[in-house]
């Protein structure tokens, strides 16, 4: 398989050589955005009512020999309004300008700090709304990215939304999500659940991922790069799409979005809605999901402009929560789709513990963007989120009778099976039901994560002379409300819960009724950044800084009486600040360099020890610092990029819970480095080739000290978790990919992608590296390499645009790993996986009026 | 014609795409294939959970013919020796480390001393027999220092002296060989006491032969049932009085606790009575036969052959051992082992989390005698010098010398 990666680089080289011949010029422009004069490479100039006609290049100029007769132009990009131009036969049409076919796009893309590549001095892939929506299919919205340098995508254990991202080794922690500029990674933990956000591959219009730094002025602590989405805000053209899909296992997917388009009342409004279910890929998977979406605008005059949008996703989805040896799989009749963590009740699929998840996560946003004069504008964005939902766990004193080993993956010996294997609810009612006097021995409680978040996020911009000067303020109020919550005595008649210190232990507990936990998580946040940046034709630089005050307060209702249920406010005060430097040596090459040095608040967990009001006094700011140098090569038909980084993570903190025991490691560092290679190549118009490659070495840098407390926070032990030249798990180390576009036929394209995975380790539990003899490395995953399919034909039906979409996902239903953790002696045969999945598909028929 | 060249060589590239798992199912199956071997070991073998008890039916899986046989090990067939067999070819297995107690029975022998003496018996009822009287003793003179002064004999006034002369006129028809078994009182300086003397004639003198009564052990006394004691256990139909003995229909052993205990009511715990007693065995044969009684916590008990017995074995290996009776006691002799704990062993005895014990020394030293059993051959007299690692606020080295002993 090291061959394969050695032919995507051999072929990327053959295609630098080539150098398509240019005609003769008949008719030569060039492409740009209208609003930005940015040059829009891709777009398609073709003689109106015929096929001939060309794209634009990189740079954005086309020059073509025009047919006999040809009278009029249609220049058109996705994400724009076409423009028909009249022709005079031969001639320089000049600058062509396209118009956003999209009201306040600009401007949200001023706010969501969406960079222009060669102008920025950072590493960026962008991935346009016409990859989204051809590509996407049937895939989890992150795994888009994965044809992009360090990114490796997973679905984790299959279940519909639990796919996650990691970017340069970096988890969701690690790696700042911004929808419209809006931060969404969890307030106290830090994380993103992409199944809260089920509904955003409908929404988006493009994404890009900045990696490193990235180039948002807001107090970021993202170490591992961003994930920028720009949802589709109010179509200018009144139309409606709607598309209906089917895919393997079930999946249905229907969608309507309507819009009025641009009226002359300056107000347009676009809505959406789609619905998607199915049984799932892995066994005892099945979902449903609705999406919606909303945007009003209103064209108040020349200087305002304001916005709403809401989006949300209500789902529930059956999860599997447990990985298995590779031999589990092998022996199971369900192979890799084997799904340990559920069973049937009432006939239908039920999940256990770590078997079912529910969420609704709307978001509005009301933005007001104001352009003073032509060098100052002002852009206001006011935001809320009201998440509700959770996911399934199982508790009682007989909890193991529906479970698993989660470090062995095996069932333990009381686990009560059906005859099937499944997880057997039947059963466990029935002791459940004997046990009058006990109550319940096993139950299903929801963990429940609620929450409400209301920011302010502002952004001041004025230009003056080569200066564009940022400033900007970013509040946020975040209140997380966490407890178990019964959902089903499955047979008992009632549940009996000590962990309330002001409710009698021998409460008979119902349904909906609170155990183990119940606590609240708020989070103020207020954040001042300011940005220079200074741009010639030449060269550009900027220099950020952002500071920000975090506090935390947590209020807990069952380990303490009234009165003293709730802590002071934990303050922390980090800052970051980064600089970076472009130069265009000429209109080819470009080399950059940017760094940084970013200190970041503790998360919630770390700060409050043991889920507990007791604050942790070793808590210490983790510190990132961060370097990349790049090189950009842009011509007519090829582009390439390459960047060099280094990132170090230092004092990163790490609070592991073991039964009763808290393991309270700090010190951790942390030494990302690597090399990222992105490419492409369009030699025709018909045909596009990408290619990237991406080699990076991650590791543990010391082996560190830990401390085990336990529950009453009275020190128990001591050790030595070994952990150095250890690699970083999760992620592929070693990626690449090749992509190829091709028109076969007219209107009819059809692409094959071949991404690879190699250099990538399990993931470990740094408790468990305590003796130095079996300190080695973690399991090195075998490297795989997938292909994918893609098929797309564009039609008329009774006269309206229509597209075919088919996508096959690993064509050659390859097996392969995608995570793992680490065993004690880091072998094949004792890492716990998830499998990829095997062969998929989606097809679906989208019709625009 | 180019674009076809870059389709190929992406095609070619795509087909390179092999099968990443080949080489994990090959380590897995490696990894696994003590697994399987183990898997297929055990499966058509049974956990033994706790002790046992052994079956006739599993003595007849010993190769060794004493013990299918008998259905009990010996001390010529000791459960040293075949124990372990029997367990493997049982088809049980145990829990590696663990310790099994197995119950079976041991074929102690039966007490010589009885049959010797119902021989005995028997060759008394074969020859004539005569008792001294009074007159006889008169006989051979009744100043002092002769027999008839006290009317018996003693350490000076010796029977064989006088018996010879005794016979020789009181049996003077003697045909030569005719033995005579005769019975004199016997004054040993503190009380007097029946003794029983074989003698022969040889044609022309008496002399004492070589039979002599077998000896009885000390503490056990020998009674022979009386008519009486047979009437006192009833004389109606199969009742022993009623032929004044015991038969397949009369047994013994039902009777026998009870009379000994109506007939010696004070005995005391650990006094042994063998009664003599008649058996009638069909066809008109009747048997004297004996048996020892020991009085057990206030019962009778008969003097058994084969007892329960016990001993522990363990698996380890794949293989079951006999554990000799040994236990683990401090010491401070010079070590003949010395060794220091590793995470394997902590593992061993459940304390893997932090490879150290924190636990109270008792538990510890458990651990510890149950870490040198799974590590070494331990024989009596094996003395250990154990280094270990002990938790009690920061991890401290210590050691301890454990001599292994028998355990009795």
């Amino acid at each position: 398989m090291k061959n394969a990666m050695r032919s995507i680089l051999t072929m990327a080289a053959i295609m630098m050589l080539s150098i398509a011949a240019i005609a003769q010029t008949t008719v030569k422009g060039v492409v740009v955005d209208g609003s930005t004069n940015e040059s829009l490479p891709g777009a398609s100039i073709v003689v109106a009512g015929t096929t001939s006609g060309t794209v634009s290049g990189f740079d954005g100029s086309f020059a073509f020999e025009l047919p006999k007769g040809a009278t009029k132009l249609v220049v058109s990009f996705v994400g724009f309004l076409d423009k028909e131009i009249a022709l005079k036969g031969a001639q320089d049409l000049g600058t062509i300008k396209l118009e956003s076919d999209a009201v306040g796009l600009k401007e949200v893309s001023v706010m969501a700090s969406i960079v222009t590549d060669r102008q920025t001095p950072i590493s960026v892939s962008t991935i346009s709304s016409d990859i989204i929506e051809n590509k996407l299919g049937s895939q989890e919205f992150p795994e888009i990215l994965k044809s992009t340098p360090s990114v490796y995508t997973s679905k984790e254990g299959g279940g519909f939304g639990d796919a996650t991202v990691y970017i340069r080794g970096f988890d969701s922690n690690n790696v700042g999500v911004l929808i419209n500029g809006i931060p969404v990674n969890d307030m106290e933990s830090g994380k993103v659940y992409w199944s809260n956000w089920a509904g955003l591959s409908d929404v988006t219009r493009t994404m890009q991922v900045q990696r490193g730094l990235g180039a948002s002025k807001l107090g970021l602590s993202s170490v591992g790069g961003t994930i920028n989405v720009l949802t589709k805000s109010t179509d200018a053209k009144k139309g409606g799409v709607i598309k209906s899909s089917i895919g393997n296992d079930g999946l249905k997917k229907s969608l309507i979005s309507l819009s009025t388009g641009l009226l002359d009342n300056g107000w347009a409004v676009t809505i959406l809605g789609s619905h998607t279910s199915g049984d799932g890929y892995v066994k005892g998977t099945d979902y449903d999901a609705w999406s919606y979406f909303a945007n009003i605008s209103k064209v108040i005059n020349e200087k305002h402009t304001l916005s709403f949008m809401i989006t949300g996703a209500p789902q529930w989805h059956n999860q599997r929560g447990n990985k298995h040896t590779i031999q589990q799989y092998r022996d199971h009749k369900d192979e890799f789709k084997y799904n340990s963590d559920y069973g049937m009740r009432e006939g239908k699929i039920y999940g256990g513990a770590y078997g079912y998840n529910y969420y609704h996560k709307p978001q509005a946003q009301l933005n007001h963007y104001w352009t003073m004069d032509d060098k100052t504008s002002l852009a206001t964005s006011f935001y809320a989120s009201v998440g509700s939902g959770g996911g399934r766990r199982v508790y009682g004193t007989q909890a193991k009778l529906l479970g698993v080993n989660y470090s062995s993956g095996e069932d333990y010996d009381v686990t009560m099976r059906t005859p099937d294997g499944l997880l057997d609810f039947e059963g466990v009612a029935a002791i459940n039901a004997a046990s009058t006097a006990e109550g319940s021995q096993a139950i299903i409680a929801n963990s429940v994560n609620n929450h409400a978040w209301y920011g302010l996020l502002s952004t001041l911009t004025h230009e003056y002379k080569q200066f564009t000067f940022t400033a900007g303020l970013d509040a946020r109020y975040y209140k997380g409300e966490h407890y178990n919550e019964i959902h089903d005595l499955l047979g008992g008649a009632f549940f009996l819960n000590s962990k309330n210190v002001n409710r009698d232990a021998n409460t008979w507990l119902k349904a909906d009724d609170k155990i183990n936990y119940y606590n609240d998580g708020e989070v103020l946040y207020t954040g001042l950044f300011g940005q220079t940046e200074y741009v010639t034709d030449d060269y550009s630089a900027f220099i950020s800084a952002a500071v920000s005050r975090k506090a935390y307060k947590r209020t807990d209702y069952f380990l303490y009486e009234p009165g003293n249920q709730a802590s002071d406010w934990e303050d922390f005060l980090p800052w970051n600040v980064k600089a970076g430097f472009n130069y265009k040596i000429n209109s080819i090459h470009n080399v950059f360099v940017n760094g940084g040095y970013v200190q970041r608040t503790p998360y919630m967990s770390n700060v409050f020890l043991n889920n507990t009001n007791e604050v942790n006094k070793d808590v210490k700011y983790e510190k990132i610092i961060t370097a990349e140098i790049g090189y950009g090569y842009t011509s007519t038909n090829f582009n390439a990029n390459v960047t060099l980084y280094r990132t170090n993570w230092k004092d990163r903190g790490l609070v592991k819970s073991l039964g009763g025991e808290n393991v309270n490691i700090s010190g951790l560092n942390q030494l990302h480095q690597g090399i990222e290679v992105e490419g492409e190549y369009k030699p025709s118009k018909k045909l596009t080739v990408r290619a990237m490659v991406s080699i990076g070495d991650w590791v543990y840098q010391d082996d560190v000290h830990a401390v085990v407390y336990d529950d009453a926070q009275v020190k128990k032990g001591e050790f030595t978790a070994y952990l150095k030249d250890v690699h970083v798990g999760n992620s592929a180390q070693l990626s690449g990919s090749a992509s190829i576009d091709y028109e076969v036929l007219p209107k009819l394209n059809v692409s094959v992608d071949y991404t690879y995975y190699g250099n990538h380790y399990a993931d470990f539990d740094a408790t468990k590296r305590t003796d130095l003899a079996t300190s080695g490395d973690s399991w090195e995953m075998p490297e795989a390499g997938l292909v994918d399919a893609g098929f797309r034909y564009k039609f008329q039906i009774a006269g309206l645009d229509a597209t075919l979409n088919t996508n096959v996902y690993n064509l050659f239903d390859t097996e392969y790993v995608s995570k793992a953790q680490d065993g004690l002696n880091h072998t094949t045969n004792e890492a716990l996986v998830y499998y990829g999945f095997g062969r998929t598909w989606s097809t679906g028929l989208k019709i625009k009026f | 014609m180019k674009k076809l060249l870059y389709m190929a060589s992406f095609l070619a590239l795509v087909f390179t795409s092999c099968d990443p798992m080949e080489d994990a199912y090959k380590e897995v199956d490696e990894a696994n294939a003590d697994a399987v071997a183990d898997a297929k070991f055990f499966s058509d073998k049974v956990l033994l959970e706790t002790g046992y008890t052994l079956t006739d039916a599993d003595y007849a899986l010993s190769s060794n013919s004493s013990v299918s046989g008998h259905m009990n090990f010996s001390s010529s067939a000791t459960a040293a020796d075949n124990l372990p067999e029997v367990l493997t070819n049982m088809k049980v297995y145990g829990e590696a480390g663990s310790e099994y107690t197995i119950n079976y029975n041991f074929y102690r022998g039966s007490l010589s001393y009885v049959g010797e003496y119902l021989d005995y018996l028997e060759v008394l009822a074969a020859i004539d027999s005569y008792t001294l009287t009074t007159a006889d003793y008169d006989s051979m003179g009744t100043a002092a220092g002769e027999p008839g002064k006290y009317n018996n004999f003693d350490a000076t006034v010796k029977a064989s002296d006088y018996l010879p002369n005794f016979l020789l006129t009181k049996y003077p028809d003697a045909a030569d060989g005719y033995e005579l078994a005769v019975t004199y009182k016997y004054y040993n300086g503190s009380s007097t006491s029946m003794v029983t003397e074989f003698w022969a004639f040889d044609g022309s003198v008496w002399t004492k032969s070589d039979k002599v009564a077998p000896a009885i052990p000390g503490d056990v006394m020998i009674y022979e049932l009386t008519t009486a004691d047979y009437d006192e256990m009833g004389t109606g139909s199969n009742q022993p009085g009623k032929y004044n003995n015991f038969s397949s229909s009369i047994v013994p052993a039902d009777y026998l606790p009870n009379f000994l205990s109506f007939k010696f009511p004070f005995a005391l715990e650990g006094n042994k009575i063998t009664p003599i007693y008649k058996y009638y065995a069909g066809d008109g044969v009747t048997e004297t036969k004996a048996v020892e009684y020991t009085l057990t916590k206030g019962v009778w008990v008969a003097y058994q052959s084969t007892v329960e017995a016990s001993s522990l074995v363990a698996y380890k290996d794949k293989t079951w051992l006999f554990v000799p009776p040994i236990k683990f006691v401090k010491s401070e002799k010079a070590p003949t082992v010395t060794f220091t704990l590793v995470y394997e062993d902590y593992a061993f005895v459940g304390n893997s989390q932090y490879g150290n014990f924190d636990e109270e020394e008792a538990v510890v030293l458990e651990k510890i005698a149950k870490i040198i059993k799974n590590n070494y051959e331990v024989a009596v007299g094996q003395v250990y010098s154990v280094t270990y690692k002990y938790y009690n606020a920061g991890v401290t080295d210590k050691t301890v010398i454990l001599e292994a002993v028998e355990d009795i």
